[in-house]
């Protein structure tokens, strides 16, 4: 694979990276911030795994190794969202729409938009975020709970 | 011996049955609460077959699912989805396009030579326009 087929990759990934960071911090541009942060943070810091996929000729190695640099970016971005979000947050001014999910706390954002918005699974979810199978669970069930008490939702009594 | 102990067992768990049955009288099926973690699981990693098989016949847990998938949709709604503008999917190209060329990657020896002497001239051009 050539830079230059990375660099396209790269490109159509961010449309998935943007959603996602969009979601934990609702503002276009401190979102696109953060993808662009997160591809330089892996460049430095996972420069051996692009190299691999660099490196080689093999389709289901790219694959894997794709994958993988997918779940790091996905990962990093939930990092710097977590450390930059409390200093920003009393800037942003978040549409009324998201007003319900933007009150859950990054955590639960995060959980949410990788079960809902991605074709991620359980145990990709469960490495993204470094937590536990229990753990993932409880913040799943927790943020679920919660949005369905800011939005109305769960008049047929699901979580009660 | 053994036909006894077989027998009291079986006594045993038909009461723990009868008792259980009884306790959800009015709460439907009490396998439902299986439901959430149902959805949840992964098809790859999918190891409630029970579940699933019970599913087939039990009429209170087809009724939870479809309610919890459509309370699931519902909430779906509100967890955002968005786009990214133009204008910064740009921006981001072009960015990328910097971030990588000085990634300075082995595999690309000819990119890292020009990497090497550019990063060179900046160090330079910082140490003596810096002070």
């Amino acid at each position: 694979m050539k830079r230059k087929d990375l660099e396209i990759l790269l490109q159509k990934i961010n449309v998935d990276l943007f959603a996602f960071a969009y979601g934990l911090v609702p503002d276009e541009r401190q979102s696109s911030h953060l993808v662009t942060d997160a591809i330089t943070v892996m460049t430095m810091d996972r420069r051996i795994l692009l190299e691999n996929l660099l490196d080689s000729e093999d389709e289901k190695e790219k694959r894997l190794a794709l994958f993988t640099i997918k779940k790091v970016l996905y990962r990093t971005i939930f990092e710097l969202a977590t450390k930059r979000y409390s200093q920003i947050r009393s800037k942003i001014q978040v549409p009324d729409e998201l007003t319900a999910f933007n009150g859950l706390n990054l955590e639960q954002k995060a959980v949410l938009l990788l079960k809902r918005r991605t074709n991620f699974d359980m145990q990709d979810i469960r490495e993204i975020l470094g937590v536990s199978n229990v753990e993932l669970i409880s913040i799943l069930s927790a943020a679920r709970q919660l949005l369905a008490v800011r939005t109305g939702v769960d008049s047929r009594g699901v979580f009660a | 011996m053994s036909e006894h102990s077989t027998g009291t067992k079986y006594l045993y768990h038909q009461d723990s049955r009868d008792l259980f049955k009884s306790a959800f009288k009015n709460r439907g099926c009490p396998h439902s609460r299986n439901v959430m973690a149902f959805i949840d699981s992964d098809e790859k990693s999918r190891n409630m077959k029970t579940f699933m098989n019970h599913l087939e016949n039990c009429d209170a847990c087809k009724q939870v699912l479809d309610t919890t998938q459509k309370t699931y949709e519902r909430l779906d709604e509100f967890i955002p989805d968005a786009r990214i503008p133009r204008n910064l999917q740009m921006e981001f190209e072009s960015e990328l396009s910097d971030i990588l060329k000085n990634a300075n990657f082995k595999s690309d020896p000819m990119e890292s030579g020009k990497n090497f002497f550019k990063n060179l001239v900046e160090t330079v051009r910082f140490s003596i326009l810096g002070r």
